[in-house]
């Protein structure tokens, strides 16, 4: 870890994901490589392109070790098996139930302003509270955490698939 | 489990020139999800 000013920047080797957690949890994936991410909707599918330097991150409200083990999941389905996002509508009862969400981008800022699920711009991504405001920036060889909350705890673990 | 709104989303249709999949697509290198090729005509 490096710190400059007010900006944290971790590493991130080829085979690792960085968990990020202040009262929710964070995990952290560079692309790496071109990909494509399918989003499905009862009626329609788009096709996401990822370029080498996008970021998956996925957001869990909880941190705890279940959603640790729920994110290394959930990046499992994404980019190893190829399994589809499913958006659901706006106010759909399932929202609600929902425990992590996902965005993909070079830059990705975190809100908890917003509801889960229902924003249009893919570099917004809802967070538990405590890592609202907190922007994660895509660098050569991991990432940079701008407006890292104090207390932040920060790690990184093998993707061992 | 994506944080948005698919509809709202700027999404470009696009037709692969080699096996005619059309899709709807986001991003800058668009690649046919069916065929893998690149030689693709987007709308935009």
């Amino acid at each position: 870890m490096r710190r400059l000013g007010g900006t944290l920047e971790f590493k991130i080797n080829e085979d690792e994901i960085l968990f990020v957690e202040a009262g929710g949890l964070l995990g952290v994936i560079p692309s790496r490589r071109e990909r494509t991410i399918f989003m499905n909707t009862a009626e329609d599918e788009v096709a996401l392109f990822l370029e080498p330097r996008d970021l998956i991150v996925i957001s869990a409200f909880r941190a705890d070790d279940k959603m640790r083990r729920g994110i290394k999941a959930l990046a499992y389905l994404l980019l190893e098996t190829g399994n589809p996002l499913v958006v659901l509508p706006e106010d759909h009862p399932g929202s609600r139930r929902l425990k992590m969400v996902v965005s993909a981008a070079d830059r990705v800022r975190l809100s908890c302003d917003i509801t889960p699920g229902t924003h249009p711009d893919h570099h917004l991504l809802c967070s538990a509270p405590a890592l609202s405001g907190m922007e994660i920036v895509s660098v050569d060889g991991g990432v940079e955490l701008l407006n890292a909350p104090p207390g932040i705890r920060v790690w990184r673990e093998v993707l061992d698939w | 489990m994506a944080d948005i709104d698919i509809k709202k989303m700027k999404t470009r249709k696009c037709r692969c020139l080699d096996c005619g999949n059309e899709f709807k697509g986001v991003g800058r290198r668009v690649i046919c999800p069916s065929c893998q090729s690149d030689n693709v005509e987007c709308e935009g």
